[in-house]
C-alpha cells in the first residue's frame, strides 16, 4: 500500500523505535491519547469521529486513486437490526477492526477485511422514554481510547465497552432524560483521561450540558452549562428566560493540544423563533444575547472551565446554531486557524489561540436572515421577526449547511463542503414558556419549506480555499446531499448522496470518476481504513434523517416511496 | 386529570392491535384496565382554539407544516380523512421513528382540543 511520504517516514520511524525498544506491536487496546494525538502516524486507522483532532475527514491512504477508482466494488456489507431513521454514525477503525454504531446505540465490531462479526452490543434502553422522543433513536458515533469504546444513549447515559469483547466496563447516567426527554445522539470525544460528550438541547428546556467523564471509572468530573453557564452569561437571559433553556452540544468538537482546549459548537436557544422583533434585547421570549447558545466555546478538558468563546449568532432567532461539530485545523501563512461552519450557511475562520474571528464567508447563496456577516464576525442587517407571517426566510430551518462534515485535503489545500439552497415561509407564534418538559419541541412557529427565489431547491459541493472561501470548482446536486464527505491521498473526494449514489470526484477539478448506488439514502459518515494491507472505503446508509424526512414533499420523485428505517454499512475496495 | 404512563399506553396499544380494535382507551382512570377499551371519550367535544395553542406549544408544526395545512416531515392534517379514533390513538401512542407518543403529556381534554383544531384548519387565505 502506498501512503504519503510523510506518513510513511513517520510510520517507519515508529516501527524502528518499537523494534529497538522491544515494544510489542500496537493492538486495539493500545489506542492511547498519544496515538490519537498523532493520528497521522497510523493512516490505516480512523480513531476519532473527525478522523483526527485536525478535523480533516481525510485519509492518507492512496491505494485507491484517480487511476483505479473505476474498479471500486462492494467488498462486504453489514446489516444492523432495527435501523430506525437509518444508520447516521461515523464508523471507526483500529488495527484492521471496524467499529460502528447504529440506532438505539447498538454497537458492532467487525473484521475489517471480511466483515465477520467479532461482537455486537445492544444496550437496554428505556423504550418508554424513547417512544416519547422526537430526535431519536439515531446515534451518530462513538469515541475510542484506553481500550474502550464510548457511546451515548438517548436515555441519557454514557457507556464504555471493552474494545476486545464488547463487554460494558461502566455505564453512567448523566442526564435525567425522563424529565427532559433528551439524551445523547452525538459522538463523544476522547481527550487525555476524559470522555467528553454534549447533550441534545436546542428546542427543550434544560441547560444543554457538556460533560467531562473519567475514562477509566465513568465518574462525572465536570459539567458545563451551555445555557447561562457563568454569571456573565446568566445576565444575557432577560426575565429569567434561561429557564426555557436550549443550547446543548449535540455533535462532537475537537481538541487543540497547543492551548489544551476542547472546541465545541453549541445549539440554539429555546424557543427557536422569538417574537421580540427588533426589540429582542429587551422583549420577546428570551431578551438578550442568550450566552452560550449558538456559540463556539473552548473548554479546559481537565476542569470544564470556559477558556474563551465566540458567539456566532447573538440571540439566535432563526435556529441557525453552531452545533455543527466540524473544526478544521489549517496552518496557513504562519497562522493557525480553525474553520467552523455555522448552520446559517457561513464559515467562521478562527485564530486557534483565542477564537478571535479572522474571516467569515458564505457557504450558501440564498441567505437573508442577515444581510451579511463581516469578516470580523459582526452581523449586519439582522432580520429579527415579530409575531405573525414571514415570507421567504433563507436558508430554511434545515440550514445552509447540515450537521455532517466536509473534508480538507492537505495535498490540494482545498476544503470541500456541501451548501444547501432552500428557504421557508413561517408564522412566528407567541407560546407559553415551557419549563416543565415532556416531549415538547419549543419552536414558536409554524413553517413551510420552499424553493429559493428563481428556481428549485438544490445542493452543491464546493472546493474552496479554507481561509478565504474562494471557490476552485463546484458540482451541483438536484437535492442537497446530507452525509459527510471524505478526501483521500489518492486524489479523491467521496460524496454519498441522498439518492443512494456514492460519487468519487477528482479532488483537483471536480471531474466525476466513479459512482455506485448502494440502494439507500446516505445520512451519516464515511471513512477509509486499512485491513490486511488493503485500503477500504466504508460508508453507512439509510434514513431518513430529520432533514431528509422532508424530501418527499419538497422534491417528490423517489423520496415519496423510498424505504424508511432501514440502513447498513457498505464497504468498498479494489478487486 | 390523571395522566397515564406511556408504558400503559403501549400495553393498551398492543391489546388494541391484538383484539383488532383501534379505539383509544376510554379514560385516564380506566387506562390501567385497558383490556377492554371502549368508546366513552366524546372526541367531538374539544375546543379548537385551545387545541391551536396546544399544537403551537408542543412543536407539532415541526412535522405538520403550515400549521397542519401541508405535509412536511409528517402528513397534512387539514381535510384529514382519518377518524377521530385513529387521530386520538396516534397522538397517544405515536409511531416509532416518525412521531413521538404524547400519551405521557396530554390529558383527555387536550387530545379532544387537538382533534377539534385539526377539523377547524382552513386554507390560509380564508382563515
Amino acid at each position: 500500500m502506498r501512503v504519503s511520504r510523510t506518513s510513511l517516514l513517520a510510520t517507519a520511524s515508529v516501527a524502528m523505535l518499537a523494534l529497538f525498544a522491544g515494544i510489542a506491536p500496537l493492538h486495539a487496546d493500545d489506542v492511547t491519547f498519544d496515538r490519537i494525538l498523532h493520528a497521522e502516524k497510523n493512516p490505516g486507522d480512523w480513531l476519532t469521529y473527525h478522523g483526527s483532532y485536525q478535523g480533516w475527514h481525510h485519509s492518507a491512504l492512496n491505494q485507491i486513486n484517480t487511476q483505479n477508482v473505476g474498479q471500486l466494488k462492494v467488498a462486504w456489507m453489514h446489516q444492523p437490526g432495527r435501523a430506525t431513521r437509518g444508520v447516521q454514525s461515523m464508523p471507526m477503525a483500529a488495527d484492521g477492526v471496524l467499529y460502528y454504531s447504529s440506532s438505539y446505540s447498538k454497537v458492532y465490531a467487525l473484521d475489517g477485511a471480511t466483515g465477520e462479526v467479532r461482537w455486537a452490543y445492544t444496550p437496554q434502553l428505556d423504550e418508554d422514554l424513547v417512544a416519547r422522543q422526537t430526535h431519536s433513536p439515531y446515534n451518530r458515533g462513538m469515541a475510542m481510547g484506553n481500550g474502550n469504546l464510548y457511546i451515548g444513549t438517548v436515555d441519557g447515559r454514557l457507556i464504555a465497552l471493552d474494545m476486545k469483547t464488547g463487554t460494558p466496563v461502566w455505564d453512567t447516567k448523566l442526564i435525567d432524560s425522563q424529565k427532559l426527554t433528551v439524551g445523547f445522539t452525538g459522538a463523544p470525544l476522547f481527550v487525555k483521561d476524559k470522555v467528553i460528550i454534549g447533550s441534545q438541547g436546542g428546542e427543550w428546556p434544560g441547560r444543554g450540558p457538556i460533560f467531562g467523564v473519567d475514562a477509566k471509572t465513568g465518574e462525572k468530573k465536570w459539567e458545563f452549562f451551555t445555557v447561562a453557564g457563568t454569571d456573565e452569561a446568566m445576565k444575557t437571559w432577560g426575565n429569567e428566560s434561561w429557564r426555557t433553556g436550549g443550547g446543548g452540544g449535540w455533535m462532537p468538537g475537537t481538541y487543540d493540544a497547543e492551548t489544551n482546549s476542547v472546541w465545541w459548537g453549541t445549539a440554539n436557544p429555546a424557543p427557536l423563533y422569538d417574537w421580540g422583533g427588533a426589540d429582542w434585547k429587551t422583549s420577546g421570549a428570551r431578551p438578550g444575547d442568550n450566552l452560550y447558545t449558538s456559540s463556539v466555546i473552548a473548554l479546559d478538558p481537565d476542569t470544564g472551565k470556559l477558556k474563551f468563546f465566540h458567539q456566532e449568532l447573538p440571540h439566535d432567532a432563526w435556529d441557525f446554531d453552531s452545533a455543527v461539530g466540524e473544526f478544521v485545523a489549517i496552518d496557513q501563512g504562519g497562522k493557525k486557524y480553525f474553520v467552523h461552519p455555522n448552520k446559517g450557511g457561513f464559515a467562521f475562520v478562527y485564530d486557534r489561540a483565542d477564537a478571535s474571528v479572522q474571516n467569515v464567508y458564505k457557504l450558501a447563496d440564498n441567505i437573508n436572515f442577515v444581510q451579511d456577516i463581516k469578516p470580523n464576525g459582526e452581523l449586519v442587517g439582522r432580520r429579527d421577526m415579530a409575531a405573525g407571517a414571514q415570507k421567504g426566510l433563507c436558508p430554511a430551518i434545515n440550514g445552509g449547511v447540515s450537521w455532517n462534515s466536509g473534508t480538507y485535503d492537505p495535498d490540494t489545500g482545498l476544503y470541500y463542503k456541501i451548501g444547501n439552497e432552500w428557504c421557508m415561509d413561517l408564522t412566528v407564534q407567541k407560546t407559553t414558556p415551557v419549563t416543565e418538559p415532556q416531549v415538547q419541541l419549543n419552536i414558536a412557529a409554524d413553517f413551510t419549506i420552499t424553493d429559493p427565489p428563481g428556481g428549485k431547491a438544490y445542493g452543491h459541493l464546493d472546493a474552496r480555499d479554507p481561509i478565504s472561501g474562494k471557490i476552485a470548482w463546484t458540482v451541483k446536486f438536484p437535492e442537497p446531499p446530507l452525509a459527510s464527505l471524505l478526501s483521500t491521498a489518492g486524489g479523491l473526494v467521496f460524496v454519498p448522496d441522498t439518492r443512494g449514489w456514492l460519487h468519487a470526484y477528482d479532488a483537483k477539478d471536480g471531474k466525476e470518476l466513479w459512482k455506485a448506488n448502494d440502494g439507500n439514502q446516505h445520512n451519516g459518515g464515511i471513512i477509509s481504513y486499512e485491513a490486511g494491507g488493503k485500503q477500504y472505503i466504508a460508508t453507512v446508509t439509510g434514513g431518513p434523517s430529520l432533514v431528509g424526512e422532508g424530501y418527499a414533499k419538497l422534491f417528490g420523485g423517489p423520496y415519496k416511496t423510498m424505504e424508511k428505517d432501514t440502513g447498513s454499512l457498505v464497504v468498498y475496495s479494489l478487486p | 386529570m390523571q395522566v397515564r404512563s406511556a408504558a400503559v399506553i403501549f400495553l393498551a396499544a398492543a391489546l388494541c392491535l391484538a383484539t383488532g380494535a383501534l379505539d383509544p382507551p376510554s379514560s385516564r382512570a380506566q387506562a390501567t384496565s385497558a383490556t377492554t377499551p371502549d368508546n366513552s371519550w366524546d372526541l367531538s367535544d374539544g375546543d379548537a382554539e385551545r387545541g391551536k395553542q396546544t399544537f403551537a406549544n408542543n412543536g407539532c408544526g415541526w412535522c405538520h407544516e403550515g400549521g397542519g395545512r401541508q405535509a412536511g416531515r409528517g402528513p397534512q392534517l387539514m381535510n384529514t380523512t382519518r377518524s377521530d379514533v385513529f387521530i386520538a390513538t396516534r397522538i397517544l401512542n405515536g409511531k416509532p421513528g416518525r412521531m413521538p407518543a404524547f400519551g405521557g403529556s396530554f390529558d383527555e381534554d387536550q387530545i379532544k382540543d387537538l382533534i377539534a383544531f385539526i377539523h377547524a384548519i382552513k386554507p390560509e387565505a380564508t382563515q
